[in-house]
C-alpha cells in the first residue's frame, strides 16, 4: 500500500504513537509524509495556542515544546528513510500537488485545523482519530465535550469529509475513564487506542470500508471548550462522577 | 488623560497583535468584576446629582451629560443588583432615575436626549429602554405613580408603528431598525403589567416583522444603527434579547426558534473563528477588526438565557467565553481612576464602536451579563422564571 502522512510543526512533533505507526508500516509498504505549519513563526502560533486552551489553573500542564526524553517524529521519519516535505500549510496547493505525485492510496492526518474540502476532494481515502463519542460529539475539545456531555469517552477511526467529523467511522475503542486518570492521563490512553484502531484498519482495509459505520446521527460540533467547563470535568473525572453529567452544571 | 490613553491603547495593542497573556489569566472572581463594575455605575449617577446615569467617560473629556435612554434601561439593572447582592441602596437609586425619567417625559410620552444635542424629536428605541425602566420599578418596586407615564410611552410607541408591527415613525436617523424588537419587549411586558391588549398585540406584531427579517444564515436585514453602516454585535444582540424575551413573555416559540438560529451560527463562527468582530454581516462575515465589548456582553446574556432553556451547552460555553473576553478587558487594579471597572466601548479602545469612551450601557450589559450567569447555574435546566427583571 502507498500511504501518506500529514502532519504539522516538524521542529517539535514527537507523539509516540505517530512514530510507532510509521515503524509498523514501513516495512511492508510505501511511505510519505508532509510537515506543515512548519516555520517558526508557525511554531510560536501553535504553542500560545495550546498555552491558550491549556487550563494552567487546574495543573493539566500539557504545553510542552519538544522533551529530551523523547525523538523528534522528523527524526524517525528521516531514519526509517521515508520521503519526507515540508510546506507552509497542508491546505495548500503544494502539499496536495507533493501528495498526489506520491500517489498515496490513503491519506493519514493527525492535525491541529480543519482540511480544506479543496483538499479532501483532492487527495484518496482521507483518514483521521477523532478523540470523542461519534457521532454525538463533533469538533474540537472533543475529549472532554465527550465526558461532559455524554459522561463516557471513545475514540473513532473515520474517513475524513465535509463536515467536519461526519464520515463514515472504520472503528471505534471505548476509552474507560478511571478517577486516577486525570484528562492527561485519558489523552494518553486515546493515542493508545488510535494506534491500535490504525493497526486494525491497515491490517485488511478493504474488509474496514466494507463493515464502515455512517456517521449521521443527531451529533452537534463542539468548540474550544471554557476553562470553567474544563474545570468541571476534571473535577467529574476525579470524583468518578461521569455517570452524573448530563445533570450537571458549571 | 493622555497618560491614560497612551497606557490604554499600548495595551489594546498587544493584546490585538498577540495574546501572550490568555484572557483567562486577566479574569478574576465574579464577584471582583461584579464589584467594580458597579462601583463604576454609581459612580455614574454620583456624577448626574444622582437622578441619572452619565453617558459614560470619554478620554480627553471627562465625564460625559445624561442619558435618558441608558438610564431607563439600567433601573432594570440596579435592582437586580439590589436584590441578588442585598444592596438596597440600590433600589432607592433605581427610584430616583425613575423619577427623573418621569419629571422629562414628553407630552406625546415619547422621549427626546436634550442634554445630549439639540436634537429635540422623541425617538422609539430610546423611549422603549426608559419604559423598561417604568416597568420594572412598577414591578419590583410598586410604583403605581409609574403607571401613567409608563401607558404614554406605550401608547407613543403604538402610535409610531405601521400595520405590519414596523415601527416607522420617530426613528432613529429616520430609517427602521430590527432592533426595535428590544422596545416590542418593553412594550409586551406593559401588557401585561395593565393586561391592555393593544400593547401586547402591538409587540408581536413587531416581532413578526422582525421575524421576517432575518436572513438564511441567522443574522438580520435592516439592522444598522445609522444609514450606510454595517449591522454591529450590539445591534444583533438587542433582536436577540427583544424576541427571546417576547417568546418567554407570550409562549410564542417562533421568536425563541429564530434566537437559537441566530444562536447557532454564532457559537459556529465565534468558535471556529475565536472571536467575534463588532461588525458583521447579513451572511454572518467579518466587516471589521476591531470587537464591540457591549455587544459581546450582550450576547453573553441571550446565550446564557437559551442555555437556561434548553440546557445545551453549546451555549453556555460560548456564554462563559464571550463574557470571559469582557472581564478580561475591564480595569479591576486602578481602584482611584475613574475608569476604575468600566468597560471601554471598543477593544481595542480606538474601534469605531464608542471610541475612546467607556459607555454607560456596556458596564451595565456586563454587570446584567455576569448576574445571568450567576442565576442561570444557580438554577436547574427549564426552570428559568419567565419574568427576570432585566431591561
Amino acid at each position: 500500500m502507498r500511504i501518506a502522512f500529514l502532519f504539522n510543526y516538524p521542529l517539535v512533533d514527537n507523539t509516540p504513537w505517530k512514530q510507532q505507526l510509521l515503524l509498523e508500516l514501513a516495512a511492508r509498504n510505501s511511505l510519505f509524509v508532509v510537515f506543515g505549519k512548519a516555520g517558526l513563526k508557525d511554531h510560536w502560533q501553535g504553542y500560545l495556542r495550546r498555552a491558550q486552551e491549556d487550563d494552567l489553573r487546574q495543573g493539566a500542564k500539557t504545553r510542552t515544546l519538544a522533551t529530551s526524553t523523547r525523538r523528534r517524529t522528523v527524526s524517525v521519519v528521516k531514519e526509517l528513510g521515508i520521503p519526507y516535505r515540508t510546506v507552509p500549510n497542508v491546505n495548500d496547493d503544494d502539499c496536495i500537488r507533493h501528495v498526489s505525485a506520491f500517489g498515496p492510496d490513503y491519506v493519514v492526518t493527525a492535525l491541529d485545523h480543519i482540511l480544506s474540502r479543496r483538499a479532501i476532494d483532492r487527495l484518496p481515502v482521507v483518514l483521521n482519530v477523532h478523540y470523542g463519542v461519534l457521532p454525538d460529539v463533533r469538533g474540537w475539545n472533543a475529549t472532554e465535550w465527550s465526558l461532559l456531555v455524554t459522561g463516557r469517552m471513545s475514540v473513532s477511526l473515520h474517513r475524513v469529509v465535509v463536515p467536519v467529523d461526519s464520515g463514515e467511522i472504520y472503528g471505534t475503542r471505548d476509552i474507560a475513564v478511571e478517577a486516577a486518570d486525570g484528562l492527561p492521563g485519558i489523552h494518553l490512553r486515546c493515542q493508545e487506542a488510535a494506534l491500535d484502531l490504525y493497526r486494525a484498519f491497515f491490517s485488511d482495509p478493504d474488509r474496514a470500508i466494507r463493515q464502515a459505520r455512517p456517521n449521521n446521527g443527531p451529533g452537534k460540533t463542539y468548540y474550544k471548550m471554557n476553562w470553567r467547563l474544563k474545570k468541571q470535568v476534571a473535577e467529574m473525572i476525579r470524583e468518578s462522577r461521569l455517570s452524573e453529567a448530563e445533570s450537571t452544571t458549571a | 488623560m493622555f497618560v491614560h490613553f497612551a497606557v490604554q491603547a499600548v495595551r489594546d495593542l498587544a493584546r490585538t497583535l498577540k495574546p501572550v497573556a490568555r484572557p483567562v489569566d486577566r479574569v478574576r472572581s465574579d464577584d471582583e468584576h461584579l464589584h467594580a463594575a458597579i462601583t463604576w455605575l454609581q459612580r455614574s449617577i454620583d456624577v448626574c446629582g444622582g437622578k441619572a446615569s452619565s453617558k459614560g467617560y470619554r478620554v480627553g473629556h471627562g465625564w460625559l451629560p445624561p442619558y435618558r435612554e441608558t438610564s431607563g434601561y439600567l433601573i432594570p439593572t440596579l435592582l437586580r443588583v439590589a436584590a441578588s447582592l442585598s444592596r438596597p441602596e440600590f433600589g432607592h437609586v433605581a427610584d430616583r432615575v425613575g423619577d427623573w425619567l418621569a419629571s422629562v417625559q414628553r407630552r406625546d410620552g415619547g422621549f427626546s436626549e436634550e442634554e445630549l444635542g439639540p436634537e429635540r424629536h422623541p425617538v422609539v428605541f430610546n423611549t422603549g429602554q426608559i419604559l423598561h425602566g417604568f416597568n420594572a420599578l412598577v414591578i419590583h418596586r410598586h410604583r403605581s405613580d409609574l403607571l401613567g407615564p409608563a401607558r404614554r410611552a406605550g401608547d407613543f410607541l403604538l402610535e409610531c408603528m405601521d400595520a405590519s408591527g414596523c415601527f416607522v415613525r420617530n426613528t432613529s436617523h429616520g430609517i427602521v431598525h430590527a432592533y426595535n424588537v428590544r422596545t416590542a419587549w418593553a412594550l409586551y411586558t406593559l401588557g401585561t403589567i395593565t393586561g391592555d391588549e393593544r400593547y401586547t398585540h402591538g409587540a408581536v406584531a413587531n416581532a413578526d416583522w422582525t421575524l421576517q427579517q432575518q436572513t438564511d444564515q441567522g443574522f438580520f436585514r435592516q439592522n444598522q444603527f445609522k444609514p450606510g453602516g454595517n449591522p454591529n454585535t450590539h445591534g444583533i444582540a438587542y433582536v436577540l434579547q427583544g424576541l427571546l424575551e417576547i417568546s418567554l413573555l407570550s409562549g410564542e416559540r417562533r421568536f425563541a426558534d429564530a434566537v437559537r438560529r441566530s444562536c447557532e451560527r454564532i457559537v459556529s463562527i465565534h468558535g471556529a473563528k475565536r472571536r467575534l468582530v463588532a461588525e458583521i454581516g447579513e451572511g454572518g462575515e467579518f466587516l471589521s477588526d476591531y470587537v464591540c465589548l457591549t455587544g459581546l456582553a450582550q450576547l453573553a446574556i441571550v446565550q446564557f438565557r437559551l442555555y437556561a432553556l434548553d440546557g445545551d451547552q453549546r451555549y453556555l460555553n460560548t456564554g462563559l467565553n464571550l463574557l470571559d473576553e469582557v472581564a478580561a478587558s475591564q480595569n479591576v487594579l486602578a481602584t482611584g481612576s475613574p475608569h476604575y471597572g468600566a468597560i471601554k466601548g471598543s477593544e481595542p479602545i480606538w474601534g469605531r464602536y464608542a471610541p475612546l469612551q467607556y459607555p454607560n450601557w456596556a458596564t451595565k450589559f456586563f454587570v446584567d451579563a455576569l448576574l445571568t450567569k450567576k442565576e442561570v447555574l444557580k438554577r436547574n435546566e427549564n426552570s428559568l422564571p419567565v419574568q427576570l427583571p432585566a431591561g
